[in-house]
């Protein structure tokens, strides 16, 4: 009901718009260093901001390359470092065939083996 | 400059500022001097003090903008940092003790009539509001010199609508109690 508003017009610190300029003006010169300051990080947080999905693209992109050529290069290096070996001590092809598979021969197939290696 | 048909939200207003925009802090001040205003004079009682204590809150709020995590709600946010600010400025009152501020008008520079009629009723206005709990002065303030609805009174002072409504009743009688039907009439005269 308006009719019941009290009238506080005497109090309200907008009703004098120059004196309402010149304490606004108070605040925002008060204000003035911090603003600055935040101006100042915005920048620098900005081109962050703003190289941030290029940067994380190609950053990806360079993972997924290296690490595929990681893989490639370990894989093939891990082949012909266990062949190297293999030659080296001078281990029958076929006990180098059952270190490969992981496998334990029986008594007779090393019988069987030695024999024929004989 | 033209007001622009459509305000810019606080949700904007603030994330400029964040960036340093000193045109969007200006129109965040603006536009809530008022309502900060509202609630300081209902807990510090005088002008004076509530002036202070709004600029102080104004340049916390600044600092601590991080902090506000809903940006849309920014004047609830602001009046809860005003009411902390005014809360603690009226400790400090009361432990220096110091001689109150009241009658003193921030315009008193002025001589004119109007101006000595206004500082009157000011001081009037400051000393019937000081017959009125703090939450009640700060429901009636903000309900009637800022426009504040029930709604958004209860969710900045953190009360029940009911309750806002309550102490708007119990304030503007108190209000009329100690001023008189006559002095009312004289300030709707005045606005």
């Amino acid at each position: 009901m308006k009719h019941d508003r009290v009238d506080f017009n005497a109090l309200d610190p907008t009703a004098d718009p120059r004196r309402f300029d010149d304490t606004v003006r108070a605040i925002t010169s008060g204000a003035a260093s911090e603003l600055v300051r935040r101006r100042a990080v915005a920048s620098v947080v900005g081109q962050i901001v703003i190289w941030r999905r290029p940067l994380l693209m190609a950053a990806t992109l360079t993972a997924l390359v290296s690490g595929t050529a990681l893989w490639h290069a370990h894989r093939s290096s891990q082949a012909a470092q266990t062949s190297g070996v293999v030659e080296a001590l001078g281990v029958p092809a076929f006990m180098a065939s059952w270190v490969r598979a992981d496998e334990t021969p029986t008594p007779a197939q090393l019988l069987v083996a030695l024999e024929e290696d004989r | 400059m033209a007001e622009p048909t459509t305000p810019v939200a606080d949700e904007t207003l603030v994330e400029e500022v964040r960036r340093g925009s000193a045109a969007a802090f200006d129109t965040l001040v603006r536009r809530h001097y008022r309502a900060a205003f509202a609630v300081a004079l209902g807990t510090c009682g005088n002008a004076m003090d509530a002036e202070d204590v709004c600029q102080d809150a104004f340049l916390r709020a600044l600092e601590r903008l991080e902090d506000c995590r809903h940006p849309e709600r920014f004047a609830a946010w602001l009046l809860r940092i005003v009411r902390n600010r005014a809360h603690n400025f009226r400790e400090y009152r009361a432990i220096r003790a110091g001689v109150p501020l009241e009658g003193m008008s921030p315009t008193s520079s002025s001589d004119s009539a109007r101006d000595l009629l206004r500082a009157e009723l000011r001081g009037r206005l400051e000393r019937a509001l000081a017959l009125l709990s703090t939450p009640e002065r700060q429901v009636v303030l903000l309900h009637d010199l800022d426009g504040w609805r029930h709604r958004e009174i209860a969710n900045a002072l953190e009360i029940s609508e009911t309750r806002s409504r309550q102490y708007l009743f119990h304030a503007r009688r108190k209000l009329r109690d100690a001023l008189g039907a006559d002095v009312l009439q004289e300030y709707l005269h005045e606005a």
